[in-house]
């Protein structure tokens, strides 16, 4: 569903992302970890197109992000971490909007169901300025969640929740993969990623340093001192390719 | 506590002061900064060192009118201070910034440290406008003791407007608090000014019917000395205390004014201290107001323009989008601004032609919604390009894009200038008597309307296609950026505007002007509507190819180069 070939991004002679590659199944949730500035960003922005690829591609249900964008946008969904509305719109007006841009036609039968499954119900009415900063998260995934898209992409869904509205989020994330979407989900809270995600892809200075299911990465002759613990996988990667990059 | 504010003050200054002079590195503010510098040195440097000549304007006669400005000058401001007092909302005299909110209102300080210190940062701003202001009146100085006697006087004023403002609005929200719980300084100062307006307004209604009558020339004279009259020199004598010191002649006369404007200024300063019940409340309001952008207003939710369907084109949606966004923003208070020059013209206009027709006001504003209207309406790119990391995932094409978003303003002003020439036409007598028939008229009414929208959107494609181009030469969203170097830079967009403007509309209006012209001579004016056609095709055309070209170069466009303006 979602195919990542030597994905490359400079900003000017900086190398943000580095021939990266991974592929994302259907049903499948994709965990992208990595240090701070480590490239994740960037690839998420690379993969729904708000930046173009210095080199390399990304396919959405084989279509091209840079050739055939609108198409492979129709198919995908970006909840970015800081949720960004327009503050003159109301909840319902959001809805409307995303409704129309992606042709979504039953869009009246969706809304009350999805500001239900995401505890919006009486917020209808109220501009971006009136919900708190977890309300506005929920409304932005709320957005992403209308068109049914099969490709979901978030990155730090959790922040600004409340403790119900983040397991709400995960069981969310957990039932969309079961419907058959492809989920990646950036985010730095590792039990998080630990507990949703059926891979875990780790990156670092924009290379891919670990591919695999948190099995398999505990199998992996290097990391195997970690146990099976990601915090001490993650730890033990990262340092690793510090030290094999010194050396 | 003095010491630390200072220090803050100071510091802000100077790494402002640094921030604009680094920023100088980038070509569009050394641009903007050398076009600002040559404006400022020509209409405002050169002329001050110019030696006097015969035909420059001598402005010396004013000062045998000096005590009637004085007065004229304290009636008006009389009015300015009624206004700040009904006024329904609270004016942006309450800055303080989110950080000086987390700081200080947690620090432990008192509620008149924190008075002194927004007091103290006022004053920056204020000295600073006042020099300006003194640099762009060099031939009125002629007219006053000296340049110190209006830099001094001019603060004078400025400040005890300030403090006066900044009262008012304490008072203003100790009202909001139950009667009983008023404080008496409140209910004192509203019933001062009750009572110095109930004398004024009290003059001027008796002599009401006699002013009105009189020719406008007369009238304001009329006005000034009804000043002079019974009560009202006593009322108005705040007011003419703050203004008596820019006016005086000689340095002598300066200090005797100084000493009344003095007391009315630390009157005002007594009274701000002792009125600081409510300032974390009108701190808190400033400063979610000041959150939510410079100088935009918070939205108000409204009914939508026209319900969007599900289905359909998306540039209607983005239409939806931006027309929602301006009738969210236009507030009573934008539309009491904007009135109220229309309002004062109207009447000059009126009183000009004893009651006659409001055609050339309307026909001027007309023009002014043409030509500097695509400048003011911004519900486009230049809002949304902040959003441009949002609107580049949305599944539409770059063209796409840009046709909606060019939609919303073209509309708009589209709609006024139809209106204004509808009213024109029904209002001017001259025009229904003049040498052109009915169906001239209808055929110069038609190519009109037809032509207006053409100019409108072309300049709204310029516009956008330059906040395109060159993302951080235009504002985008309520930001704006400051400074000489950012003047600079808006005169070079708008003469880039107008140049551009001439590029694609001239070669289109010689063809069609050469043929509107060959058959005016053998069909009179219905002969102008078929080069008003192809005047039109072609600039459709022009406006079809650009906008297809510019969606492609935003579906390049990185957000990353998007800058916000200071």
């Amino acid at each position: 569903m979602i195919v990542v070939e030597g994905l490359t991004k400079m900003y000017g002679s900086l190398k943000a992302v580095d021939a990266l590659s991974f592929s994302v199944s259907r049903g499948e949730v994709i965990g992208l970890i990595g240090p701070n500035g480590a490239g994740k960003t960037s690839t998420l922005k690379c993969m729904v197109g708000i930046q173009a690829p210095t080199s390399g591609s990304v396919r959405i249900d084989g279509r091209d992000i840079v050739t055939d964008a609108v198409e492979a946008k129709r198919r995908l969904a970006f909840m970015p971490d800081e949720p960004q509305l327009f503050e003159y719109l109301t909840v319902r007006e959001h809805l409307n909007l995303v409704a129309r841009l992606y042709g979504v036609a039953d869009y009246a039968g969706r809304v009350p169901r999805l500001l239900e499954e995401l505890e919006l119900s009486g917020k209808e009415s109220a501009l971006p300025g009136e919900l708190s900063r977890g309300m506005k998260q929920k409304l932005a995934i709320a957005c992403g969640l209308l068109h049914d898209p099969p490709v979901l992409l978030f990155d730090e869904p959790l922040t600004g929740l409340d403790p119900l509205g983040i397991r709400r989020m995960k069981q969310t994330i957990v039932d969309r993969a079961r419907a058959g979407a492809a989920v990646v989900v950036s985010s730095h809270l590792l039990h998080l990623v630990e507990e949703i995600c059926t891979r875990i892809l780790i990156i670092h200075r924009g290379t891919k340093i670990a591919d695999g299911s948190l099995e398999e990465l505990a199998a992996r002759s290097d990391l195997s001192a970690a146990g099976s613990d990601l915090e001490q996988i993650f730890l033990r990667a990262t340092g690793q390719a510090e030290t094999d990059r010194a050396s | 506590m003095t010491h630390a504010f200072l220090y803050l003050t100071a510091c802000s200054l100077k790494n402002r002061l640094w921030r604009r002079l680094r920023r100088l590195r980038e070509p569009r503010y050394l641009a903007g900064l050398v076009v600002g510098l040559l404006y400022l040195y020509w209409f405002v440097v050169r002329n001050q060192m110019r030696a006097p000549r015969r035909g420059r304007t001598d402005l010396t006669w004013l000062t045998s009118f000096a005590p009637d400005i004085v007065v004229g000058g304290a009636v008006l401001l009389w009015v300015v201070a009624v206004l700040v007092w009904l006024w329904p909302f609270a004016t942006r005299t309450w800055t303080f910034t989110a950080a000086e909110v987390q700081f200080f209102f947690t620090a432990p300080l008192t509620r008149r440290q924190l008075l002194n210190y927004k007091l103290l940062r006022s004053q920056v701003g204020l000295l600073f406008s006042v020099l300006i202001a003194s640099l762009f009146t060099g031939a009125a100085r002629a007219a006053v003791a000296g340049r110190w006697s209006l830099l001094l006087g001019g603060w004078l004023l400025f400040a005890a407007i300030f403090l006066h403002v900044l009262g008012a609005n304490l008072t203003k929200s100790s009202f909001r608090a139950p009667a009983s719980r008023v404080p008496w300084l409140a209910w004192a100062s509203a019933t001062l000014m009750i009572v110095v307006s109930g004398l004024l307004c009290g003059t001027y209604l008796v002599h009401a019917r006699a002013l009105v009558s009189r020719p406008l020339n007369d009238a304001i004279f009329g006005i000034v000395e009804l000043g002079r009259v019974g009560a009202a020199p006593f009322a108005l004598w705040p007011f003419r205390a703050v203004l008596a010191p820019i006016f005086a002649e000689t340095p002598l006369a300066f200090a005797r004014a100084l000493g009344p404007a003095l007391v009315v200024l630390v009157l005002n300063y007594v009274w701000v201290l002792w009125s600081d019940a409510n300032l974390e409340d009108a701190a808190s309001a400033a400063e979610q107001r000041q959150a939510q952008g410079r100088s935009a207003p918070a939205p108000v939710v409204r009914p939508a323009p026209f319900s969007l369907a599900a289905r359909g084109r998306v540039e209607t949606a983005i239409l939806w989008k931006n027309t929602i966004l301006l009738g969210r923003y236009v507030s009573l208070r934008l539309v009491v601004r904007v009135s109220i020059p229309v309002v004062v013209m109207a009447v000059v206009f009126g009183l000009n032609s004893k009651g006659g027709s409001l055609a050339p006001l309307l026909l001027m504003l007309t023009v002014f919604a043409t030509v500097v209207g695509p400048f003011m309406i911004r519900n486009d790119l230049r809002h949304d390009l902040q959003r441009l990391a949002v609107l580049k995932t949305w599944p539409i094409s770059g063209r796409e894009l840009l046709l909606g978003e060019l939609l919303a303003p073209t509309f708009l002003l589209s709609a006024i200038v139809w209106f204004l020439l509808a009213v024109t036409l029904a209002l001017s007598p001259a025009w229904k008597d003049g040498p052109i028939d009915a169906v001239g008229r209808a055929a110069l009414l038609v190519s009109v309307g037809l032509l207006a929208p053409m100019l409108i959107a072309g300049q709204v494609i310029i516009q956008n296609a330059a906040v395109v181009l060159f993302p951080g030469w235009i504002a985008t969203g309520g930001a704006r950026a400051r400074g000489i170097e950012a003047m600079g830079q808006n005169m070079l967009m708008f003469a880039g505007t107008l140049l551009a403007l001439a590029i694609g509309v001239l070669p289109a209006s010689a063809i069609a002007g050469g043929l509107g012209y060959v058959l005016y001579l053998f069909l009179g004016w219905p002969g102008l509507l078929p080069a008003t056609m192809l005047l039109a095709s072609i600039l459709v055309v022009e406006a079809g190819l650009v906008v297809m070209w510019l969606g492609r170069v935003l579906e390049r466009t990185d957000p990353a180069q998007v800058e916000i303006a200071e």
